[in-house]
């Protein structure tokens, strides 16, 4: 299985609100195909995710994400985001907004009972579909969001925080999922889940304060991590991200 | 703009947007629009001393005596009032004989000694009006009218039938007469003087006071109109936005449709709403000024057709910069206890502006002229004169400054913000 890869890019990028620097990244070029973006709170996830869909617009510089033919993704057309508490309308129905959401995207309501069939199947949306939005819990949510991502057929999937909260039998779910998408199209996963990563990403991104803490495989960017610590390209990505935080709080 | 479109009716589509965005506000504003035409019929009727006389007298019997209509099953003014002054026996105070049986719809005088009063001043008032005028010291119909020692009284009423028939008075035909009569006095003297124009150093030809009649109802339609549609447009990019946040689909939406076609689809559901409600008080008001105050209406405005366009256009902008100062001073500063103030920034500015400008005609002199023409010249601080344009006939120059400014300065607070709006979207 050819599995799809993505570059991500950025040139002297600057993203600021208002007069605070949010994110500044001189220079990166980082290709993979599950992209794990790790950072303590404030590090710039969020930033990097919004200036990536383009909600962001970077005060200098440049961001893009390539595929491997090296055309430019746009957000509209080739990614989809899925945000941390899930985003369904409260008070409509999940087939509603399924309809909804199909229209906008390709122009028929009806798109989720045959193309995006699977989804609905794989994700258990369909003991959902005439829930309100309200009546939902927020992994039920985050599911529904999770397969009208998949619906839009993205090249690049961004998940913010996908796995908090989901318990063992669903987190194993999505994980599955996600590796069976992986032949068609790419993931930017921001999680604390340090557990999952490892088991996941094939390129990790790690942030601080704003900027690249480090970037590289998993055993990279642990060893990069925990440099000059004993032993440091043996530890797991968690400890490396817990050695990671000492530091910045010492 | 094709997917704009598609996404504005798709959206639409929400029942609670289509509730909230269209229904509900087109028919608040379809009320206010009412409640306006109200106000401006009885202003104009109020100040109208033919309208006022010819009122009076055409409807003389017919539309009074629907009051007596509805007490009695009659138009017919009722037989002569009988007075009925209650006694005291042994068992209490009754009626002196049965053709004094009380009635709901009689008219009770309450004093503490029935013997000895006099109810001339009342049978005067209700002679024709009521069957019974009791004069009494407990007794209780729908109308009571206490009067104490001194003479002051106090009025009772105890059903809405009460007060239809202390109604009837002010229906009598000799206070009719003395009313057209008052009317006619004031409209000998005010033909006397003809047409009255009032001259100040910053009006060429000066204020012609006789056409207000016409032209002060004319600019406070629009201007109203003009204030209730930028507040419909504000309000619908606000809850389109806070509906999308509240769910938390904001930032999925946005960036599955895309910013530009998504903001171009808000302003279009914001012209949608602001369309709607234009298409349904246009008529309405065009039609309401032309019944209340005469198919004249339009005339009385001494400004030729392109200058009242500048005019609209002018008051658009003026007051589309304030509603969106005020807007995005409060979004920013929704957190703190004090965002209420921001809201109200630009209207106590307008007001301080409002202040100066009607200050400065107490000193008729061509410094305070001056002052005027510089104050309608400055943006959110000349909005009652610019408001006020076509009644007060300001020049032109001011007008357009004033255009000028607010268009540079809307385009300014958009741009200037939309980094912070961008960067604070899902909060908003």
């Amino acid at each position: 299985m050819t599995d799809f890869r993505v570059s991500l890019e950025a040139h002297d990028l600057s993203v600021r609100y208002t007069e605070l620097v949010a994110l500044e990244i001189p220079r990166l070029v980082a290709h993979g195909q599950i992209i794990a973006v790790l950072g303590h709170n404030g590090a710039g996830k969020s930033t990097l995710i919004k200036a990536l869909l383009g909600l962001l617009i970077p005060h200098s510089g440049s961001l893009q994400v390539r595929d491997s033919d090296g055309l430019i993704l746009r957000p509209e057309e080739h990614m989809a985001f899925c945000p941390e508490n899930g985003a369904v309308f409260a008070d409509i129905s999940v087939e509603s907004y399924l309809r909804l959401w199909c229209r906008i995207k390709h122009d028929n309501p009806r798109y989720y009972l045959k193309t995006g069939a699977t989804y609905v199947e794989r994700l258990s949306i369909t003991q959902l579909l005439a829930k309100k939005g309200r009546e939902l819990s927020k992994g039920q949510r985050r599911r529904v969001q999770t397969a009208l991502g998949f619906m839009g057929d993205p090249r690049l999937f961004l998940f913010d925080e996908p796995f908090d909260g989901l318990d063992v039998q669903r987190t194993n779910d999505l994980m599955e999922i996600v590796e069976e998408e992986r032949a068609k199209r790419a993931f930017l996963i921001s999680s604390h889940r340090m557990d999952v990563m490892e088991r996941l990403a094939d390129l990790v991104l790690v942030l601080r304060n704003g900027s690249v803490a480090s970037v590289g495989s998993v055993p990279e960017v642990c060893a990069d991590l925990t440099h000059g610590l004993v032993d440091g390209s043996s530890r797991s990505l968690t400890d490396a991200m817990r050695s990671h935080l000492q530091s910045m709080r010492e | 703009m094709r997917k704009s479109l598609h996404l504005a009716l798709s959206l639409i589509r929400i029942p609670h947007l289509a509730i909230s965005l269209f229904l509900f506000p087109l028919l608040i504003s379809l009320v206010l629009v009412f409640v306006q035409l109200v106000a401006t019929g009885l202003l104009v009727k109020a100040s109208s001393l033919e309208t006022a006389t010819s009122h009076i007298a055409t409807k003389r019997q017919a539309d009074l005596s629907t009051i007596r209509r509805i007490l009695y099953g009659s138009a017919n003014l009722r037989s002569t009032v009988k007075i009925c002054r209650w006694i005291d026996d042994v068992e209490g105070e009754r009626p002196p004989d049965s053709e004094c049986a009380p009635d709901r719809l009689d008219v009770a005088i309450n004093v503490s000694d029935p013997s000895s009063f006099d109810p001339s001043k009342y049978v005067e008032l209700f002679n024709g009006q009521v069957d019974r005028l009791h004069v009494c010291r407990t007794c209780q119909p729908d109308v009571v009218i206490a009067v104490d020692s001194s003479g002051v009284a106090r009025s009772e009423i105890y059903s809405m039938y009460g007060m239809l028939v202390l109604s009837l008075p002010y229906t009598k035909s000799d206070l009719r007469d003395q009313k057209i009569q008052l009317m006619r006095n004031i409209s000998d003297v005010k033909k006397s003087f003809g047409e009255l124009h009032l001259h100040l150093p910053d009006v060429d030809g000066g204020i012609g006071v006789s056409q207000l009649q016409g032209s002060v109802p004319f600019t406070l339609n629009i201007g109203l109109l003009v204030l209730i549609g930028l507040w419909l447009a504000l309000r619908a990019h606000r809850r389109v936005l806070d509906y999308f946040s509240h769910n938390n689909v904001l930032l999925p939406l946005v960036a599955a449709c895309g910013k530009g076609p998504f903001y171009t689809a808000l302003w279009m559901l914001t012209l949608l709403r602001v369309g709607c409600f234009l298409g349904a008080s246009i008529p309405m008001v065009f039609f309401g000024l032309k019944d209340i105050a005469g198919p004249k209406v339009f005339e009385t405005l001494e400004m030729p057709l392109w200058q009242l366009v500048v005019w609209l256009l002018v008051l658009i902008t003026a007051f589309g910069l304030a509603t969106v100062i005020a807007s995005i001073a409060e979004l920013k500063h929704r957190h703190s206890v004090l965002s209420f103030a921001y809201k109200v920034m630009p209207i106590l500015i307008a007001l301080f502006g409002a202040a100066m400008w009607g200050g400065s005609f107490i000193l008729p002199t061509n410094s305070m002229a001056t002052l005027r023409l510089w104050l309608s010249a400055v943006p959110v601080v000349g909005m009652t004169p610019i408001f006020l344009a076509p009644i007060i006939k300001l020049p032109l120059i001011p007008l357009l400054i004033h255009g000028a400014c607010s268009v540079i300065l809307l385009k300014w607070a958009l741009t200037h913000n939309a980094r912070w709006f961008a960067a604070h979207l899902e909060e908003v």
